[in-house]
């Protein structure tokens, strides 16, 4: 067949060795120069080095973090609520990871943050900053900043194996 | 809930509001399968989980998501073994050189700008745990993608199989299907292993699979459609070995590492192309797997699609960089290529449009991404927009490029009957002959419609054209009979039995006249409006019968076609009268009635035996009603020998529709224009007593006016006037 003679074989031959080349010298600086963030687990237990101002008692959080590489969405959930749907999910942190630093803020119900279920609905949203150093293993230290109160206060996240992870394999 | 009831509830919101969006995505000419996916992100936390998130939790809790997982997997293998099934060889015939030439460089271009692409996104929506090269793999995998089942089925909406645009476009997205999935599954092997080095394995246990496939597995499956030759029918037991097969050739490609679909597909593929057979295993197993299953695989897609993660002006920036590389990769890819190869600007454009569609093809290579963890939830909501906007962009700009009104000239395989057709329009008003649009449902049933637009038709005074009209409306967008194959061997046997029809009209001059069309559409009543148009007739004459079994009143179709056709419209109601000879026009003055009469007299100038009564009936001392201004004059125009064939009758009568009955036992045809004082509504939508439809006893013409009654008989009277004049 005509499409088979010597021409069109040599454009074939010369127009993929070209994009395999380009497709080499891309992927070996990619590989060697580039850099992508971290993958960071998606549930975290707060513990607060002391109870947050706005809050009678303290008590711990639970933040569930979703990244798309350097950008995060997270959702701060009191830790007895960890049964949340994924769906339903309406992240109400956002931000991102910067020199190692993950950076999030947004705005949080006080009843999330106090841990006080009971109490009817309050629809006052308190404005949060989080801010987490990222390890490769282990614990991770941060602070945590609300209603932009000059007052910070120290945490440690602990990484917690959720049901969702052992549930979504790799199963393609 | 028990998990079961609540997967079954999900189940069936699915499939209804799947079914509903693809609907509306239909009405707008659309693919039906984007507003499918469409339905299925709004499922998702994009709107569901946005505006009722409580609800949406409820519904679909994360324990329902692996069932889900399963049903739509299910349904990709055998959606996927269904692609194969229908990649015919004979695709392949068409401009050979020219569509690999283009296939290839459509997918090189994209290619390597996704190469270049992930450069700059990998550090921003990817993370340390995918490489570098199994990132760009698949971000240059997913920006070559052409949907060959989406592209297939717009390309047979348009009626362009038979053009060379269609032949080249489906040759390319066949080449582009196949090159495709070979570099997906290079881009799971290198996903899964880290490295091109350790994916060589998986990649030479991939080729050996193919080998086998294409030799033994063929040998085998001959074997099976030779018996089918034999027998003349799928039975249950084969039809349970060949999805035995489909399911273990998934299995095993599963298990050499890249993933379930391409078994599936290659068994697909190996199947040998026996029509029947093909035809039969498609229907059978397409009907469960489109209707039920696909939409599960949109809904779990969607759930997994969050709009919502692009919050950013920047993330929208990078969103709209990917969308710009896919469009541009392929379009340019496309464009230069087919341009070298000789293709024309118009041409080559089309087919770069065309080559953008991406539709489910992406979504199935999006998901199998995700599930690697190769893609981001960010980045696949990125490429999920730019599925949805490049197989969106597809129809409007391919018309835009390439008017459906320029298709018919470039058809591989020009019908001689269609020339003339075409050098008709730029001719003056009087010259132009006198058009009919005739769709014809069935053949069979439907010779006195055609003799009745004969008999309006045809004079000796002005040329004339009868257009039988047989469209054939596609019912799914994955639907076997969809496929180009099958679309054009059911185009040839309805133009068979259209010729047929045609070849049994008397006097057999007629049949000169016809000018037949044959095409696909997705909506009727609009593409007959719009052939309507293109060939600029003057009347559509339409059949209606009466459902033996329901009380249904004109509509439907019909009713549609009355309403939105931009000309004057018949409807003929045939009560097998043969003879046209006593024609009677009930006449109230409206402009539609007016309609009735001209066409009442144009028969009569056509057929010098032909004899009209015109029936005018008042109530008790009512002024009877005058002849419009524009129908005075044409009656003052009329030769003598016309006139003494009319009788104008005035009744005195409460119930109009009453002394039309009466009157209508004493002739051949009755021609009544859409006026409440015949009982029929204007858009006789069955909302309204289509009354004399259903009582008149002759057969019945009902006429809706849109144009000038004037263009239906002045070139006639110019053309007498002109034979006295000499």
């Amino acid at each position: 067949m005509s499409h088979f003679n010597l021409k069109s074989l040599t454009f074939y031959a010369v127009a993929i060795s070209s994009v395999l080349l380009l497709f080499k010298v891309v992927t070996a600086y990619g590989e060697s120069s580039l850099k992508a963030p971290l993958e960071i687990d998606s549930n975290y237990r707060l513990m607060l080095s002391e109870k947050l101002p706005i809050c009678d008692k303290s008590g711990f959080l639970l933040l569930n973090l979703q990244q798309s590489g350097i950008y995060l969405n997270g959702l701060l959930v009191p830790d007895n609520s960890i049964k949340t749907s994924k769906v339903s999910k309406k992240s109400s942190l956002m931000g991102k990871i910067k020199n190692q630093q993950l950076n999030l803020s947004g705005t949080i119900q006080k009843h999330i943050l106090c841990n006080t279920p009971n109490v009817p609905k309050q629809t006052n949203l308190i404005p949060v900053k989080l801010q987490i150093q990222l390890v490769k293993k282990g614990d991770l230290i941060g602070k945590i900043n609300v209603s932009d109160n000059s007052k910070t206060i120290g945490l440690t996240a602990i990484p917690q194996k959720t049901k969702e992870k052992s549930e979504e394999p790799k199963n393609h | 809930m028990q998990t079961v009831i609540l997967v079954l509830v999900e189940v069936l919101i699915v499939i209804g509001l799947s079914r509903l969006v693809g609907l509306a995505f239909r009405w707008i000419n659309q693919p039906l399968v984007i507003g499918e996916i469409v339905a299925g992100i709004m499922l998702g936390p994009s709107l569901f989980g946005l505006v009722a998130p409580g609800l949406a939790s409820t519904l679909f809790p994360p324990e329902t998501i692996p069932f889900l997982n399963v049903l739509s997997q299910v349904g990709l293998i055998f959606f996927m073994f269904l692609i194969g099934l229908e990649l015919n060889p004979k695709y392949l015939s068409g401009n050979l050189e020219v569509a690999i030439l283009t296939s290839h460089v459509s997918i090189l271009v994209p290619f390597s700008l996704g190469t270049l692409l992930a450069v700059l996104l990998y550090p921003l929506v990817s993370n340390a745990s995918v490489s570098f090269t199994a990132f760009a793999l698949f971000l240059g995998a997913a920006m070559s993608i052409t949907a060959f089942p989406v592209l297939a089925r717009i390309i047979t909406e348009n009626n362009l199989q038979k053009t060379r645009l269609g032949t080249l476009a489906l040759t390319c997205a066949a080449v582009d299907d196949v090159t495709a999935w070979c570099l997906l599954a290079v881009a799971i092997a290198v996903a899964h292993t880290g490295s091109f080095v350790k994916a060589i394995p998986t990649i030479l246990y991939s080729l050996i699979y193919i080998g086998f496939m294409m030799t033994v597995g063929r040998i085998f499956l001959k074997r099976l459609a030779n018996y089918y030759r034999r027998t003349g029918r799928l039975s249950q037991l084969v039809l349970a070995l060949i999805y035995m097969g489909v399911v273990a050739s998934a299995l095993i490609t599963e298990l050499i590492g890249i993933h379930l679909i391409f078994g599936a597909f290659l068994l697909g593929a190996a199947m040998p192309k026996n029509a029947g057979l093909v035809r039969e295993l498609a229907i059978k197993t397409e009907d469960f797997v489109l209707i039920f299953l696909l939409p599960v695989f949109f809904a779990y897609s969607g759930l997994r699609t969050e709009i919502g993660l692009l919050n950013k002006p920047e993330l929208w920036a990078l969103c709209l960089a990917v969308l710009a590389v896919a469009i541009i990769g392929k379009y340019v890819g496309t464009y230069v290529a087919a341009r070298v190869s000789g293709i024309d600007k118009r041409e080559a454009s089309a087919l770069g449009w065309l080559m953008n569609t991406r539709g489910l093809t992406e979504l199935i290579v999006l998901n199998i991404g995700l599930s690697l963890g190769v893609i981001s939830p960010l980045l696949f909501t990125m490429l999920v927009i730019m599925a949805l906007v490049t197989t969106f962009m597809t129809s409007p700009l391919l018309e835009l490029t390439y008017p459906k009104k320029l298709i018919k000239l470039d058809v591989v395989e020009q019908e001689p009957e269609e020339k003339e057709t075409s050098t008709s329009g730029g001719e003056d008003f009087y010259n132009r002959p006198y058009g009919i649009l005739v769709p014809v449902a069935n053949p069979n049933s439907q010779k006195g419609l055609m003799e009745l637009a004969v008999a309006i038709a045809i004079n000796y005074r002005q040329p004339a054209v009868v257009y039988p009209l047989s469209l054939i409306e596609l019912q799914e967008d994955y639907g076997f009979e969809s496929t180009p194959q099958e679309a054009d061997r059911v185009i040839t046997q309805r133009r068979q039995q259209l010729e047929e029809l045609i070849s049994r009209l008397e006097p057999s001059e007629a049949r000169s006249y016809m000018h037949p069309i044959v095409c696909t559409s997705s909506n009727v009543a609009r593409e007959t409006a719009r052939i309507a148009l293109l060939e600029q007739a003057n009347l559509i004459l339409v059949g209606w019968h009466r459902p033996a079994f329901s009380k249904n009143r004109l509509g439907g179709r019909v009713g549609q076609i009355l309403t939105n056709a931009p000309v004057d419209v018949a409807v003929f109601i045939d009560r097998g009268q043969e003879r046209l000879e006593r024609l009677l026009v009930p006449y109230s003055a409206n402009i539609h009635d007016d309609l009735a009469m001209i066409l009442a007299l144009r028969l009569l100038i056509n057929r010098d035996t032909c004899r009209l009564q015109v029936l005018q009936v008042v109530a008790e001392n009512q002024v009877r009603n005058e002849l419009s201004y524009e129908l005075h004059n044409v009656m003052e125009q009329l030769p003598q020998s016309v006139r003494d064939r009319i009788d104008i009758k005035i009744v005195e009568a409460i119930e109009p529709i009453q002394a039309v009955v009466a009157a209508s036992e004493a002739v051949d045809l009755t021609i009544a224009g859409t006026s409440r004082a015949w009982g029929i509504e204007r858009q006789t939508l069955g909302r309204y007593t289509d009354q004399l439809a259903i009582e008149c006893r002759s057969s019945l013409l009902i006429t809706r006016r849109h144009s000038q009654i004037s263009s239906h008989i002045t070139s006639i009277l110019a053309n007498d006037k002109l034979e006295i004049i000499n």
